[in-house]
């Protein structure tokens, strides 16, 4: 009975991995990917340039997807936004001012400038998150190189409102530990060099907690399908999965928003960081 | 996982760079102002709202203190009134009472007057009846002057035994 057992529950996780690895990427990679539409369009048409292409930057076209699903939901109810709002632009105004409290709560009143940008930020992060729990849909969060973009923009955004807000001498005094005795300005070359990796080290641990986490996030479901098909298989006359998926994708949806407000907030802080202290002080 | 592709990187850069623009200029932009213009409404509404108020209860307080004024003007008019009235009645009452004891005396004198008269003829009258009763008695005719002094000197002091007694 419990040989049974053992070998039902080997076998589903033969079967789920298998399953995972046929309809994922298929290049003998041993982490589980739970498969979507431009990997199957690629595994059909594996010989169509075009498919190639859309393998390869499959990413990049489902970030589109998401900005498009974005922008659509914007025009939709921002077009023309009433006085009384209706569900949707109820809805839309309920991010819109949390996001903004969130900056003017990390900022102050000042913060109002940046809440485009980090409420876009975190709209679409958070999006791209989830859209690893649509079926045929992928995380493009989950790869590095979306991550690390946003990271990198971050990055700029922040040495930029520096410079325009601090004036380039002060910028380049404030990453030298903003010298006022002669103790600061022995230690300023030290705090420059410092601060710099600083600044550096913010967006590679913006990019990569993002990224593994949602990578994280994605392998567990793929893992938890990929038992489901098995055991289904095992069990089952049916030849039919087991939603296993189903009691993690609550979990997910909390990480996925909590990566988002992560990420976000962060960088509404290394914007804080960045501003002259009598503003957000 | 895959490595660092740069041309990717750039792609997700310049996509989200994209998509901030749109989203500031669609979304963003009529939306926080949208947010501010309805939080300043919402705003001048309880103003309002809170300047009525007072206005209302200032309104109350006036209309109290005119509508006590117009019960004291009443009450006084009212009491004016009483004692107008009270004032004619007691002026009436004094007329009637001067019409009644004009309207007395008259009948006083008008009873006086036909008392004398009564008496007058009264006396005539017995005079004539005692004259006519002396001549059957006496079965002789008198001078008639010297009858009529007699009677009158003898009712004379009938009426002063009279008045005596």
């Amino acid at each position: 009975m419990a040989s049974d057992a053992h070998h039902a529950v080997e076998q589903a996780v033969q079967h789920g991995a298998q399953a995972a690895e046929a309809a994922g990427h298929g290049g003998g990679d041993a982490i589980p990917e739970l498969p979507n539409f431009i990997t199957a369009l690629s595994h059909q048409f594996h010989d169509a340039p075009w498919a190639h292409w859309l393998h390869q930057w499959e990413n990049l076209v489902f970030a589109w997807l998401v900005a498009l699903i974005l922008c659509t939901v914007a025009w939709r109810y921002s077009r023309r936004p009433a006085t009384i709002p209706g569900r949707g632009q109820n809805l839309l105004e309920m991010l819109v001012n949390g996001l903004d409290q969130l900056v003017q709560g990390v900022i102050g009143h000042e913060g109002r400038h940046f809440t485009p940008f980090i409420g876009s930020l975190f709209l679409y992060i958070w999006l791209m998150n989830l859209a690893g729990m649509v079926p045929g849909l992928k995380s493009p969060t989950s790869n590095l190189n979306t991550t690390v973009a946003l990271a990198i923009v971050v990055f700029c955004y922040v040495q930029w409102t520096g410079i325009r807000r601090l004036g380039p001498a002060r910028y380049v005094s404030h990453l030298a530990g903003e010298p006022t005795d002669v103790v600061g300005w022995v230690l300023a070359p030290l705090m420059l060099v410092l601060h710099v990796l600083g600044e550096f080290i913010k967006p590679l641990s913006l990019s990569l907690r993002l990224c593994f986490n949602v990578f994280a996030e994605d392998v567990l479901l793929a893992v938890l399908v990929g038992l489901g098909i098995g055991a289904g298989f095992a069990i089952g006359t049916f030849k039919i999965g087991l939603p296993f998926q189903l009691f993690a994708l609550p979990l997910v949806l909390i990480f996925s928003t909590v990566q988002a407000l992560v990420f976000s907030l962060l960088s509404t802080v290394y914007i804080a960081l960045m501003l002259p202290h009598e503003e957000h002080h | 996982m895959p490595q660092l592709d740069w041309q990717q990187i750039l792609s997700q850069a310049i996509s989200f760079l994209v998509l901030l623009a749109i989203l500031r200029r669609f979304a963003w932009k009529p939306l926080l102002t949208m947010l501010d213009a309805r939080r300043h409404q919402i705003e001048r509404d309880l103003q309002q709202a809170a300047q009525g108020k007072v206005e209302l209860a200032r309104l109350q307080e006036e209309y109290a203190q005119r509508l006590a004024k117009i019960e004291d003007e009443a009450r006084s008019k009212i009491q004016q009134a009483i004692l107008e009235g009270k004032k004619v009645a007691v002026e009436i009452q004094e007329q009637a009472r001067q019409l009644a004891y004009a309207s007395l005396e008259k009948s006083k004198q008008t009873i006086e007057l036909e008392l004398a008269k009564a008496k007058v003829t009264l006396r005539d009258q017995m005079a004539e009846m005692t004259v006519d009763a002396v001549e059957r008695v006496l079965r002789q005719k008198l001078d008639a002057k010297a009858d009529r002094q007699l009677i009158d000197s003898v009712l004379d002091d009938l009426e002063r035994e009279g008045a005596r007694g």
